[in-house]
């Protein structure tokens, strides 16, 4: 066996299994994560290396199983891709029907290689696969290159430590008795004004029973981007340390240790965490749901297996499990009530209303096709109905166990619609400066004991600042508004 | 042009030829887990228990996968005077043309006892749910029908006023 022709055989199979995950992996730098790439990508290499060494057992030869390879697995990767444009032509042809269609091409090339092509020619055309994918990985590669910089350049502040000594908040009396707190956070759940506007709802009974309840409302407060990866760990960290160029793992990053739990923390505080986005280091916190479910939307694998022939199989169970998972997620946040007298301090943090839209205004799961439909208001709006419905029972079951809390309802932006129509489907008709007030209008809700406290109009971040001064006798300075 | 000999060859190319051309029976009769198949039936079948009684369609929701899977729920009942052990319901789809029936699963239905105790119904066994393919089915717009067997001489046959077009790719609920 030519050892140069094994090498190159080798490498155009690499190549050609490996372009999709680089090409998407690339395409998303700064929101895709490495180690997601690392894990769909050795996947993929192990199919890749699997069907060679098949087709080697078959052909006896490296360069012949390397084309044979290198051809089924353009039908396997791009398989979907296939599949629409026959069925565009010939709606009546199901998967199956292209599977087999697919099949009996890939055997037909198969007998081809076999019987008609000679190692030379074999060889020259894996040389001309491993030109065009490596060269197309390359070209990816380079593309990505001021977005890598970019996002490089944005690392994060490091103002935490100064807020210790400026708050003079440093505890003395760790044994003391402190109400429990409930601090929940709903991604993309609209404030008032985010959702008359975009769908033209009013959600005033949804507030004015929060305020019936003992909340104090502030229903045009504003945050300061509309990025969850921004938003949320500069919540925990009660300051703008992260911007929204920087990459998503170095967001990420920063809300692990978070400047409020370890506050909460030296305030003799049990740290108890739901958290849909692992942003947090379980290691730092005391109770935490454990919900044994690991998502699959919107994942780096699930885009790269989208296309592939493997589709209709992934994932089968999905939604059914998405929908439990936020069930449950609530009824875990219901049980943090009866945990402790005191000294609870309960940080949940909901993937929802945000999409994927799962349920409908009664918490009936829809149709598939309304999973991920940005493009509509509808279902939107009935999950976000059915999220309303899901807070007030939450809120009133905490009041109910545990009346002399604290609860601390908020969401990181609002709707993001005028957004998902420009980028997602090119409909430019907002005027985007003008709609990003709307797009970060957050929900803002504080249950200080019954009691009144003033938060009108603050960001997220003033208001955590204001609950914590008026708890910890601090003395935390409101930052900026959010303009 | 040198003709091909081998057997083996032919063998494969005509296997998959005649899977290609009955794919679609193939593919439906895969047995999937609660999942019912969807059958063509007479097109009078059930005319004769035509009858009124308390049924509703509570959700209805198809899934994008290859199967077009569609899953129908909801309650049905025939004010029986004893337990009906043997209860069936079936959802039958009809068009001018064609009918199709489809086997739901009986669940027992605890929320709807302050109904059935106002009406004096016996047994908790009046829910059902389904889930099928409508690939089966011709495309065209169809009208729903339920089916509901209590007992031997409680059998009823009823118009949902509810219609569902089927085309080769989506299966969805119609106004008319």
């Amino acid at each position: 066996m030519n050892k140069k022709n094994l090498v190159l055989s080798i490498l155009s199979v690499v190549c050609v299994i490996l372009f999709p995950c680089f090409f998407l992996y690339l395409q998303n730098t700064g929101i895709a994560i490495f180690s997601d790439f690392l894990n769909v990508a050795g996947k993929f290499l192990l199919v890749g290396l699997s069907l060679l060494g098949l087709s080697y057992l078959i052909f006896r030869k490296i360069e012949k199983a390397a084309l044979f390879s290198n051809v089924t697995l353009l039908f396997l990767l791009y398989f979907a891709l296939i599949e629409k444009a026959i069925v565009d032509k010939f709606p009546m042809l199901y998967y199956w029907h292209i599977a087999l269609i697919c099949l009996f091409l890939i055997f037909q090339i198969g007998y081809l290689i076999y019987n008609k092509v000679n190692l030379k020619l074999a060889n020259q055309i894996n040389q001309v696969f491993l030109f065009i994918f490596a060269g197309l990985i390359l070209f990816n590669g380079i593309i990505s290159v001021p977005k890598v910089l970019q996002a490089a350049s944005n690392k994060p502040q490091e103002e935490t430590h100064e807020n210790v000594e400026q708050a003079n908040v440093v505890n003395n009396d760790p044994q003391k008795e402190l109400p429990n707190i409930y601090y929940f956070i709903f991604d993309e759940y609209a404030g008032f004004d985010s959702i008359q506007r975009y769908c033209n709802y009013d959600n005033s009974a949804f507030f004015d029973t929060l305020e019936d309840m003992g909340f104090v409302v502030s229903r045009h407060s504003l945050n300061y981007t509309n990025d969850t990866y921004t938003e949320i760990p500069n919540l925990l960290q009660l300051n703008r340390i992260n911007s929204p160029s920087m990459t998503k793992a170095d967001k990420q990053s920063t809300a692990s240790n978070p400047f409020l739990l370890q506050l909460m923390k030296e305030h003799g505080y049990t740290i108890n965490v739901l958290d849909m986005y692992s942003f947090i280091d379980l290691a730092v916190v005391d109770l935490y749901w454990d919900p044994h479910f690991v998502t699959t939307h919107g994942s780096l694998e699930s885009y790269v297996v989208k296309n592939t022939f493997y589709y209709p199989f992934y994932d089968l169970d999905g939604y059914d499990r998405e929908i439990r998972h936020r069930l449950n997620a609530f009824k875990y946040s219901e049980e943090s009530s009866k945990m402790a007298d005191s000294n609870l301090f309960t940080l949940g943090m909901f993937w929802f209303p945000h999409e994927p839209f799962i349920f409908d205004e009664n918490g009936n799961k829809t149709n598939d096709a309304d999973h991920s439909n940005l493009r509509d208001i509808e279902p939107y709006l009935a999950q976000y109905k059915y999220a309303s419905k899901k807070i007030i029972e939450l809120a009133t079951e905490i009041i109910k166990n545990d009346p002399n809390s604290i609860i601390i309802l908020q969401s990181d932006h609002g709707y993001r619609y005028p957004d998902f129509l420009k980028n997602l489907y090119g409909i430019d008709i907002y005027d985007m400066d003008v709609e990003s007030l709307y797009m970060r209008n957050i929900l803002n809700a504080v249950y200080y004991q019954g009691q009144n406290i003033d938060i009108d109009n603050y960001s997220g971040i003033n208001t955590l600042r204001t609950v914590l001064n008026k708890l910890l006798n601090a003395n935390f300075e409101l930052i900026e508004q959010p303009k | 042009m040198k003709k091909i000999k081998n057997p083996a060859y032919w063998l494969i190319t005509i296997l998959l030829l005649l899977l290609f051309v009955f794919a679609n029976d193939i593919a439906l009769a895969i047995p999937l887990k609660e999942t019912y198949q969807l059958k063509k039936i007479e097109l009078n079948k059930y005319n004769e228990f035509a009858k009124n009684f308390d049924l509703k369609i509570e959700s209805i929701y198809t899934k994008q996968d290859i199967f077009i899977t569609t899953e129908i729920s909801g309650y049905a009942l025939i004010q029986p005077d004893q337990a009906s052990p043997n209860k069936a319901i079936k959802l039958v789809f009809s068009s001018d043309d064609k009918r199709y029936e489809v086997d739901a699963s009986i669940i027992d239905r605890f929320n709807l006892n302050s109904l059935y105790r106002n009406k004096g119904i016996v047994g908790i066994n009046h829910g059902f749910i389904t889930r099928f393919s409508p690939l089966k089915m011709e495309n065209g717009v169809y009208k729903l029908y339920i089916y509901c067997y209590e007992n031997e001489n409680t059998i009823g046959f009823m118009d949902t006023n509810r219609y569902f077009e089927k085309t080769y790719r989506t299966f969805k609920e119609v106004k008319k």
